[in-house]
C-alpha cells in the first residue's frame, strides 16, 4: 500500500490496526482467504469497508465487491461503505433483487448489474439464489459474523460454499469467536488468522486502548411499593412457567424480563405493542420485521397456539399494565437524573448512558429533556443515520452532556473521552459488555479509568447477577 | 451496469407492493384440476399460475373454471389438465406504475408481475389494499391520537383551568417565537398538548387519567410527536415499531376515553 493511500485512511478515521489489516491482504497473492478475528469493538467492519476502499483505488478496473452480512448489520456496511466514498453500494434485499431482475435481461445475472453488494444471510441462503450469486464473479468477498460450525446449519454452507469456491480470489471472514477446532475443519486453509486484542493495540499518537482497572459502581435503587408489587407480579408470572416449559417460553420470559428490568417503559411500549399486534389486521402484518427487537418472539402473543401466548394472554398484559399506570415515579430514573445533575454541576462532564433497547434510550432521552436544568442531551439508535451518528458524537465531546446510546447502534463509535458510563440496563451478553466497553476504551483514548455505574433493585437485577456479569 | 441510486424513488411503483420475498406457487401445464384446486384451497388461492420451462403459459383460476363449467357443462372438470382450464391475465413489471395494477385488476382477479427471469409473483386486490392500509394507517391513527388527547385534555379540565395550563406550559414558548397564545385546544399543535399535559404544574389535572406517572406519559406522547413529524414531512417510511408504536397510543387512549365515557354515564344514567 502507498503512504499516499495510507495518509488517505488516517484521514477518513481508518485506525492504525485497521491499517495493518488492509496491508496484510494487499501484500497476500491470490487466491487468499483471511479471517479477522478481533475483539469486539476494534471496528472490524470498518476495516472491511477500508479494503474495499484501497483495493478499488489499487485496481484499474472497478471491482466487484460483495458483503454478506446478518440482515441487521446491513444497513451499517451500506453506511461505512459510503463514509469511506464507496457511493455505489446497494443494499439489495427481497425487493430490491426483484427490481434488478426487472432491469436485466434474461440471460444476464441480475447479480453482475451491482458493483458493490451488501445482503444479508438469511436472502441469500436459499440454493437457487446463491447460485446466482456465486456465478456473478467477485473481486473481494467479506462475510461478517460469521459461526463457523460443523457445516450442517445452512449459513455454515453458505459460508462454506464461497470459502471453498475457486473463482473467489480474495474472501474476508470476520467474527470476535471462531473456534480454533472449527478453522481447522476448512476445506480451504486460512491465509491469515489475524486475532488482535483491544489491549495490544495502540491509535496513531501511540496511546493504549483499554486502562488497568475497571471500575464499576453498584447504586441501588429504592423502589416504591407499586413498583415493588409490579415486579414481584412480573417475576411470578414470567420466570416460573418459563422454567418448566421448554426453551422456547424460557426465550420469551428472558426478552420480557430484559425489557422489564431495562425500563417501566420499555416494559409498557413492549406489552402495548404485543397487545394491539394480536389485534391487528393481516394485511398490515405481512410488512417488514427488520429492525424488531422483541417481534419475533412477542409477535404470536394471543395467538391460541404460540409458546408466548402460553406465557402470557392478553388478559395478563392487561393486567400488567394496569399495575404499570398505578406506578407514580420511575425510581430508576430518579437514581440516573441525580447522578446527571451532579454531574451537570461539574461543568462540562460527560456521561454516556448505554442501554439494550431503543425505547429506554429514547425515554431517558424525554427524560433528560425534561429536567428542570438544561442538560445537552442527544440519541443515537440503531434508525440513527451514520451522518446523525457522527454529528451527535462530535457535539457530545465539545459541549458534554448527556448521549443516550443502545449497545447495538455503538458498534464503531468512539466514547473514550467520557468521565462517566451509565449502563442503564444489564448487557443481554457478555459480548453486548463487551460491545459496550470497547467503546469506552477505544484507541487514543484517555487511560483514565472511566467512572462506570450500574443499577441494582431488589427483585429483578440483583447484585450478584450484576458482579458476576462485571467481575468487581 | 443499473442507476444504483441510495435514496428510494419518490414514484408509487409495482415493486412496492410486496415488502418481502415472495414465492409465486406454480403448477405444471399437465397439472389436473382437482389437484390445482387442493393446492389453492390449502393456501387459500384464488389462482395458480401453470408454468413450464420456467415460462408462464396463463393462470388457472377460480374464474377460468367457472367459465369452463359454463361453456363445457357436460364434461367433468377433476381429471382435466389445468391448460386445457386456464386463462390469461395481464402481465406488468415492478417499475410499473401501480395505476396500471388497479386498471388491470378492474377487469380481473389478478395481474402478474414478470421480469426478464421469470414470474416474480401474483398481486390481487388484497395485495394492492394491503399496500395502501400500509400508506394510509399511520395519518388515520395519527388523527385518532390527536383526537382522542384533545377530548381528554377536555375533559380532565374546566375551560378556566385549561387556559391557566395554557398560560403555564405555552406562554413562554409563544412569547419567544413572537405568536399570540392560542386560547382554545384546536388551535394548537400536537407539541402544545404534550407540553400542556406532561408540564409538572399541570400534571394534577391529569394525574390518574392517563396514568400515575408523568415520566411514562411525556415519553409516550413524545414518541407520537416524533413519528408524527417524520409522516406529515415525508421524512422516510416508517418502521414497523413506528407503526406499532401509533396503532398502541391509539389503544391507550381509546381505553382512558372508553372509561371517561363510562364514568360520566355512571355519574349522569339519565
Amino acid at each position: 500500500m502507498t503512504t499516499d493511500m495510507s495518509r488517505s485512511l488516517r484521514q477518513l478515521k481508518v485506525l492504525p490496526h485497521q491499517v495493518e489489516f488492509v496491508e496484510s491482504v494487499l501484500a497476500s497473492s491470490a487466491p487468499a482467504r483471511f479471517i479477522l478475528a478481533d475483539a469486539v469493538g476494534l471496528g472490524k467492519t470498518r476495516a472491511g469497508a477500508a479494503l474495499a476502499w484501497a483495493i478499488s483505488r489499487q485496481r484499474e478496473r472497478p471491482i466487484r465487491i460483495l458483503v454478506v452480512a446478518p440482515s441487521a448489520l446491513v444497513g451499517q456496511w451500506i453506511d461505512e461503505l459510503k463514509r469511506l466514498d464507496i457511493a455505489n453500494a446497494l443494499a439489495v434485499d427481497a425487493q430490491e433483487f426483484r427490481r434488478l431482475e426487472a432491469r436485466t435481461a434474461a440471460n444476464e445475472n441480475p447479480w453482475s448489474a451491482v458493483e458493490t453488494a451488501v445482503t444479508s444471510v438469511d436472502f441469500v441462503k436459499e440454493r437457487e439464489r446463491l447460485r446466482s450469486l456465486a456465478s456473478a464473479g467477485w473481486d473481494l468477498v467479506i462475510f461478517d459474523e460469521v459461526r463457523i460450525g460443523s457445516g450442517a446449519s445452512q449459513r455454515d454452507q453458505l459460508f462454506r460454499s464461497f470459502w471453498e469456491d475457486g473463482r473467489v480470489l480474495l474472501m474476508v471472514a470476520m467474527s470476535a469467536t471462531f473456534p480454533a477446532e472449527h478453522i481447522d475443519q476448512l476445506g480451504v486453509p486460512a491465509t491469515h488468522v489475524i486475532e488482535r486484542r483491544a489491549r495490544d493495540l495502540l491509535d496513531w499518537d501511540g496511546h493504549r486502548i483499554f486502562p488497568d482497572t475497571l471500575a464499576v459502581e453498584v447504586l441501588r435503587i429504592e423502589l416504591s411499593s407499586e413498583e415493588r408489587e409490579l415486579l414481584t407480579t412480573v417475576l411470578r408470572m414470567l420466570e416460573g412457567p418459563a422454567l418448566g416449559n421448554g426453551p422456547s417460553l424460557s426465550v420469551v420470559a428472558r426478552v420480557l424480563l430484559g425489557r422489564a428490568s431495562s425500563s417501566l417503559f420499555a416494559f409498557e411500549q413492549s406489552l402495548r405493542r404485543a397487545l394491539s399486534r394480536a389485534a391487528t389486521s393481516s394485511l398490515f402484518q405481512e410488512g417488514g420485521k427488520e429492525g424488531i427487537e422483541d417481534f419475533e418472539l412477542l409477535d404470536a402473543v394471543g395467538k391460541p397456539d404460540s409458546p408466548a401466548t402460553q406465557l402470557i394472554a392478553p388478559l395478563q398484559i392487561r393486567s400488567l399494565l394496569e399495575l404499570i399506570e398505578q406506578v407514580p415515579v420511575d425510581s430508576k430514573w430518579q437514581s440516573c437524573a441525580r447522578i446527571l445533575l451532579a454531574n451537570q454541576a461539574d461543568t462540562g462532564r460527560s456521561t454516556v448512558i448505554f442501554s439494550d433497547f431503543a425505547d429506554t434510550a429514547e425515554y431517558i432521552a424525554d427524560q433528560v429533556r425534561l429536567l428542570d436544568v438544561a442538560i445537552p442531551v442527544w440519541i443515537v439508535i440503531d434508525a440513527t443515520g451514520f451522518r446523525e451518528r457522527d454529528a451527535a458524537v462530535e457535539h457530545f465531546r465539545e459541549a458534554g452532556g448527556v448521549l443516550v446510546v443502545t449497545s447495538s447502534a455503538s458498534a464503531g463509535l468512539d466514547f473514550s473521552f467520557v468521565d462517566t458510563c451509565v449502563h442503564y440496563d444489564v448487557p443481554q451478553d457478555a459480548a453486548a459488555l463487551a460491545q459496550r466497553v470497547g467503546r469506552i476504551h477505544r484507541v487514543g483514548g484517555s487511560t483514565t479509568p472511566v467512572r462506570q455505574i450500574v443499577f441494582a433493585d431488589e427483585i429483578l437485577t440483583s447484585e450478584a447477577t450484576l458482579r458476576t456479569m462485571f467481575e468487581f | 451496469m443499473v442507476d444504483e441510486r441510495s435514496e428510494p424513488s419518490p414514484f408509487q411503483d409495482v415493486g412496492r407492493i410486496f415488502p418481502g420475498d415472495v414465492r409465486p406457487v406454480c403448477v405444471e401445464p399437465s397439472t389436473t384440476v382437482d389437484e390445482a384446486l387442493r393446492v389453492m384451497v390449502a393456501n387459500r388461492y384464488s389462482q395458480l399460475p401453470v408454468s413450464s420451462g420456467g415460462e408462464v403459459r396463463g393462470v388457472f383460476s377460480l374464474w377460468s373454471l367457472a367459465h369452463h363449467l359454463i361453456d363445457s357443462p357436460n364434461l367433468a372438470p377433476h381429471d382435466l389438465a389445468v391448460e386445457d382450464v386456464m386463462e390469461h391475465l395481464p402481465s406488468v413489471t415492478v417499475q410499473d406504475s401501480l395505476d396500471l395494477v388497479l386498471e388491470h385488476l378492474s377487469r380481473h382477479d389478478a395481474v402478474l408481475v414478470s421480469s426478464p427471469h421469470g414470474l416474480q409473483g401474483v398481486a390481487t386486490a388484497t395485495d394492492v389494499l394491503g399496500y395502501f392500509y400500509r400508506v394510509a394507517r399511520p395519518f388515520v391513527l395519527l388523527q385518532e391520537i390527536e383526537l382522542a388527547l384533545r377530548t381528554l385534555i377536555e375533559a380532565c379540565v374546566s375551560p378556566e383551568e385549561l387556559n391557566e395550563c395554557i398560560q403555564r406550559a405555552l406562554s413562554k414558548k409563544y412569547e419567544r417565537d413572537n405568536r399570540a397564545l392560542p386560547s382554545e385546544l384546536r388551535s394548537m399543535t400536537f407539541e402544545d398538548y404534550r407540553t400542556i399535559v406532561s408540564a409538572k404544574d399541570n400534571w394534577g389535572h391529569f394525574d390518574g387519567v392517563l396514568g400515575r406517572s408523568r415520566e411514562l406519559v411525556a415519553s409516550k406522547l413524545e414518541r407520537v410527536r416524533r413519528i408524527r413529524n417524520d409522516v406529515f414531512h415525508f421524512r422516510e417510511s416508517l418502521s414497523v415499531l413506528d407503526y406499532e408504536t401509533l396503532a398502541a397510543t391509539r389503544n391507550w387512549l381509546f381505553d382512558k376515553d372508553y372509561s371517561l365515557r363510562e364514568s360520566r354515564l355512571k355519574e349522569s344514567p339519565e
